[in-house]
């Protein structure tokens, strides 16, 4: 399988190949391998990639403790013009 | 087994720690390890917009950055994208006037600029009731979390041991650090945990007069570049930035009351998106991703402090500053502990200034 | 010189392409497509025809254009994929605004829409003039309900039925219903949760009786996030909290005394090589887009998951014109109900097991797809398939929704058997804020009948959170054991294990669900055949109510049914009333002929006198029958078969004019 081609975060285009890179690297949690390689940084936030990750870190490492993900506001996409009125 | 014994215990998996862990590497001191509580780059550290500049009013935090710039230069991913501060009154210019005069007379390369150059800087900038600004092109950012988690890697290699998820809850004027899971002896302890830091210091009697603000910040999504400089508005502590992958960083100051509480506010992120898009008109149709809080360390005078006392030695303070001083406030600290040899700056950010009346002061706090 | 030949070949390769092309089902046996006046709107420079009542991604993809744009670093083409604005795929730029989601923007007349490379420029005309504040709406509720799919209403229903106080239900999509909208087969369970009715009827059924039940509504609101007031100082009470909620593109303020959240869930994806190519659709985005849309985006289909939602999909792409279907199931058994799988057998189509996909192949879009065999989990090496395909449909699995719950600071911990990270929650829905409650698939993946009982729970906690009640206690105490009822089956088996775990219960004995041939049973009587195609505890009981006579019974409600064949008079009611087309009635004549009483719920629908092709269970040709009556409004077929073969009769076949 051609690891570069199996895309794991769409927003951030991560592939596979850099999720297994990452990990070897010594990082063991979805928290920092999200900061790193930013994916679930992206316009679905995560929605896509997160278990996904965490499941490759699992079978990565060994005896890792899931741990919840810090879900920041706002859930959607919400324009900087928001608050405010044209005139 | 947990190996109970290390040469030294780094508190703290952010910058400084890992600036620390690497420079006590490069010294050849490496049995150390680094205890984080969460993740790393889990506080202000990977909470931080990345700003690294020389701009600032007092001379000590003007030395710590000549120290710390070298280091950020040697980084691929350092944009020097300029710092444009900006007054909307006489009595803001009249201050950044005052602050360019001591930046330049340590031979740091600040310009005022006037409203046209600041269009020309940064093209989409809304002018209006700008009356002018300081400029340095050699100020820019870098991404906290890459450059943390480089030094992490960096350090790994060069032996130093890395536990996450293992919080510090007692250091012991013996030298010994307690943690959820057990107990560790050590021959020297260095507390870099930024807010933190203080409460841990109280055990061992050294009581430091600093308090946790909550600082808000968003992101948006990614662009195509159009932004250079950090801009930075001085009524309101606002600033923008747009970082290598496109997204624009900004924030602004609320005045939060002292707390370790770190959720994000709907205030926040009303006040914070209306200034974005009157500084930048053109990003009203831009949509904010995430929008999170971190803690500045603040003590009265916006100064790090630093200290040391029976083997456990400590960096706090900064005041909205620990990630673009901390490199080089490493550097110094590696020295005083490995070598023994104490820098004349680590003399005047001591800790005892508070007391001693030598308190130093900095006007420019961003955010 | 050049140039110009280069622009009109570009021009003349688009129009050819686009106007030969028109994925909109036509017909459909079940659905009606309302799609309003015709549109005209610019894509890259081109005029495109959509309709009003879709959206950009649906037009798009209804004139056979299947790339949206191209993913910002590596420069992938990328396609409609979610359908609900919840990914990244469809970011397109609309009138000036970059990463609009496209799947979620209704379409106007002269919109003009472009795709994107990379990230979009920023547009230095978007803003101008002065800054006004917008006053910010507040809206206060005793109950506020969030997610208006079957969990959330029936919880505001339970409040609004028990007591006085008032509710209210946000929900992001213009119309309640949540995933039922998109479900065109009978659903299982008992009457009091509608069994029987397909997902679009129950869908309407409940909006009418939220309209009835004067239930506040926010539809066309997304909730952005809750949202503390800070404390003043550390020693005050912190003051309780409230939605920011998107009303038409306006904050609204949405405080509640006590929060239901029933968000649902989101697909899981799946690691394979190209996994991101436009024509790989989510099994909830393909529903979305064909059923619910009336788009069908392609016709040669693999299917990748056996689970119900992989069956049932199947099924609903049959139903829209699809030409073949294939699905593969990484298992050693079919995930989901027997029943479900015995009705696409019936067309004859193949449901590989122990196989999964390693690469979906195409350009720009999907045109094929390698699939291998696996052996204990693993590939086994040279077994790979190339599959003639151009639309790969992911059905492998859900994940709850709890962003919003992990937001407000519930606790949540990971349980495999109920879909991944869950709030920690008591059965009544009480998670570990007091004020916050969860149901439906947003507590844990389950069926659409137990998202009702639990949603009429959660609501009836709310109540017995406020006031005391008697007659919610009662309730909530008979939902309870409702519960219990329609968790007694061996496919309950699952999520009765998460549960355990959850509530901290000694673990039982696993014991998984046989999933493999349906054991038929037949009852005979003086030549009166009654065939049940139904052998797997499943919770389901419309046969029961349909037969007036009492000729058939069950023990419970996930037992088998028992038939009493002395009572049965051969009326056939049965066979339209089951919703897992799983009872057949043949009427032996005595002449070598009988009459085969069978659901059919496709297109071409027969008439009597038709001749047709008879299939068996397999879906293979066993001989020719004449339709002797059809009732389209009971999907209901009568057709004279050879006795020999009668008994084998499961499906039917329009023979052509020629044929």
């Amino acid at each position: 399988m051609d690891k570069s081609k199996v895309i794991v975060c769409r927003c951030e285009d991560v592939t596979l190949k850099d999720i297994e890179e990452c990990i070897d690297a010594g990082l063991t949690s979805l928290e920092e391998v999200n900061r790193y390689l930013k994916c679930s940084m992206g316009t679905c936030q995560g929605r896509g990639c997160s278990a996904l990750v965490e499941a490759l870190i699992s079978g990565k490492v060994n005896g890792t403790k899931k741990r919840p993900p810090s879900i920041r506001p706002p859930l959607l996409p919400l324009d900087v013009s928001s608050f405010r009125d044209d005139e | 087994m947990v190996e109970n014994k290390k040469e030294g215990v780094i508190i703290g998996g952010g910058i400084t720690g890992f600036s620390l862990a690497l420079s006590l590497a490069k010294r050849n001191f490496r049995d150390v390890l680094i205890l984080e509580k969460s993740y790393l780059a889990s506080g202000a550290t990977g909470r931080c917009a990345g700003g690294i500049r020389q701009q600032f009013s007092c001379s000590e935090n003007i030395e710590l950055m000549k120290i710390s710039y070298p280091i950020f230069e040697n980084m691929d991913d350092f944009v020097q994208g300029g710092y444009l501060m900006l007054a909307t009154s006489d009595e803001e210019f009249n201050a950044l006037e005052e602050n360019v005069s001591i930046q330049n007379e340590m031979g740091v390369k600040t310009e005022m600029v006037t409203p046209e150059q600041c269009e020309e800087i940064s093209p989409y900038l809304n002018t209006e009731g700008i009356v002018g600004g300081s400029y340095n092109r050699k100020d820019g950012y870098v991404d906290p979390l890459n450059v943390t988690y480089d030094m992490f890697f960096r350090v790994k290699k060069m032996g130093v041991e890395v536990s996450t998820h293992e919080e510090v809850l007692k250091v012991d004027d013996g030298l010994k650090v307690v943690t959820s899971n057990r107990e560790i002896e050590t021959e020297k302890i260095f507390i870099c945990a930024g807010a933190h830091t203080a409460p841990l210091l109280r055990s061992i009697g050294i009581n430091l007069p600093n308090q946790p603000i909550k600082h808000e910040i968003l992101v948006t999504e990614t662009l195509s570049h159009f932004l250079d400089p950090m801009i930075v508005m001085m009524n309101e502590g606002f600033y923008a930035h747009q970082t290598v992958r496109g997204e624009i960083i900004t924030g602004i100051d609320m005045r939060h009351s002292p707390s370790f509480d770190v959720s994000s506010t709907l205030e926040f992120l009303s006040k914070c998106t209306k200034r974005l898009s009157s500084v930048f008109p053109a990003t009203r149709k831009l949509k904010v991703l995430r929008q999170w809080a971190g803690l500045y360390d603040v003590v009265p005078d916006a100064v790090p402090v630093v200290g040391e006392k029976d083997g456990i030695y400590f960096m706090c303070g900064y005041s909205g500053h620990g990630f673009m001083v901390a490199p080089g406030l490493s550097e110094l600290m590696a020295d005083h502990a490995v070598y023994g040899r104490r820098h004349d700056l680590l003399q005047r950010l001591d800790y005892k200034r508070f007391k001693e009346g030598r308190e130093l002061g900095e006007r420019v706090v961003i955010g | 010189m050049r140039e110009a030949q280069e622009s009109f070949n570009k021009l003349f390769y688009f129009k050819s392409y686009y106007h030969s092309m028109d994925r909109r089902i036509r017909n459909h046996p079940l659905l009606k497509f309302e799609r309003g006046r015709e549109v005209s709107f610019i894509f890259d420079g081109e005029m495109v025809k959509g309709r009003e009542s879709e959206d950009v991604a649906t037009s798009l993809l209804a004139n056979g254009i299947d790339i949206l744009g191209w993913s910002r670093k590596l420069d992938r083409p990328r396609g409609y994929f979610c359908g609900i604005g919840k990914c990244s795929s469809c970011l397109m730029t609309i009138d000036g605004v970059p990463n609009v989601r496209s799947c979620t923007t209704p379409v106007r007349e002269g919109m003009v829409i472009e795709r994107q490379h990379g990230d979009p420029g920023i547009d230095p005309e978007s803003g101008s003039g002065a800054i006004k504040s917008a006053e910010i709406e507040e809206l206060s509720y005793d109950v506020v309900v969030v997610g208006g799919g079957v969990a959330g209403i029936s919880a505001a229903l339970a409040v609004s039925d028990f007591s006085g106080l008032n509710v209210t239900i946000v929900d992001e999509s213009r119309s309640l219903g949540g995933q039922l909208l998109k479900q065109t087969h009978k659903f299982f369970g008992s009457k009091e949760e509608y069994a029987g009715l397909r997902g679009i009827e129950i869908a309407r059924t409940l909006s009418e009786e939220v309209k009835n039940a004067n239930i506040d509504t926010l539809l066309d609101c997304e909730v952005m996030g809750y949202y503390e007031k800070e404390k003043e100082n550390e020693k005050e009470e912190k003051e309780a909290g409230y939605l920011l909620v998107l009303k038409e593109n306006k904050p609204v303020i949405v405080r509640g005394e006590q929060y239901i959240v029933a968000t649902g869930a989101y697909e899981n994806m799946l690691l394979f090589e190209n996994n991101d190519l436009p024509g790989i659709f989510g099994a909830g985005g393909l529903q979305t887009i064909m059923n619910l849309k009336g788009v069908l985006p392609g016709k040669k289909a693999l299917i990748v998951g056996s689970g119900n939602v992989g069956l049932i999909l199947a099924y609903q792409m049959l139903q829209a014109g699809a030409d073949e279907i294939t699905i593969i199931e990484a298992m050693g058994k079919v995930g989901g109900y027997g029943v479900h799988a015995q009705k696409i057998r019936r067309f004859c189509i193949p449901i590989l097991l122990n196989h999964t996909i390693k690469r979906a192949i195409g350009k720009d879009k999907v045109e094929g797809a390698g699939i291998i065999s696996l052996k204990d989990g693993k590939e086994v090496e040279g077994s790979e398939k190339l599959l003639d395909v151009d639309l790969i449909c992911l059905a492998v699995g859900l994940t709850p929704d709890v962003r919003l719950l992990q937001q407000m600071g519930c606790s949540s911990r990971f349980i495999k058997e109920l879909g991944g990270w869950v709030v920690d929650h008591d059965e009544d829905g009480k998670t570990s804020r007091k004020d916050v409650l969860v149901a439906g698939d947003a507590s844990s993946i389950e069926e659409a009948t137990t998202a009702m009982i639990e949603g009429k729970m959660s609501g009836l906690r709310c109540i017995l959170n406020a006031q005391e009640e008697n007659d919610a206690e009662k309730e909530l105490k008979r939902l309870k054991s409702r519960l219990e009822e329609f968790r007694a089956g061996p496919f309950s088996e699952k999520i009765k294990r998460g549960g355990e775990k959850l509530y901290g219960t000694v673990t039982s004995e696993e014991k998984e669900a046989e999933i493999g041939a349906i054991e038929e049973r037949t009852f005979e009587r003086e030549g009166t055949r009654l065939i049940i195609a139904c052998s797997q505890e499943i919770p389901c009981d419309p046969c029961v109510a349909s037969c007036v006579r009492g000729a058939i019974t069950k023990e419970s409600l996930v037992s088998l049914p028992e038939i009493h064949v002395e009572r049965c008079s051969g009326c056939g009611l049965c066979v339209s009333a089951c919703p897992g087309l799983a009872i057949f009635l043949v009427k032996d004549w005595g002449n070598g002929t009988s009459l085969v009483t069978l659901p059919y719920e496709m297109l071409q629908f027969p008439k009597s006198e038709d001749r047709v092709k008879l299939l068996d269970s397999n879906g293979e040709i066993i001989g020719e029958g004449i339709v002797r009556s059809s009732m389209l409004s009971k999907f209901l077929v009568r057709v004279v078969a050879p006795s020999s073969i009668a008994e084998k009769v499961r499906n039917l076949k329009l023979v052509g004019k020629n044929g």
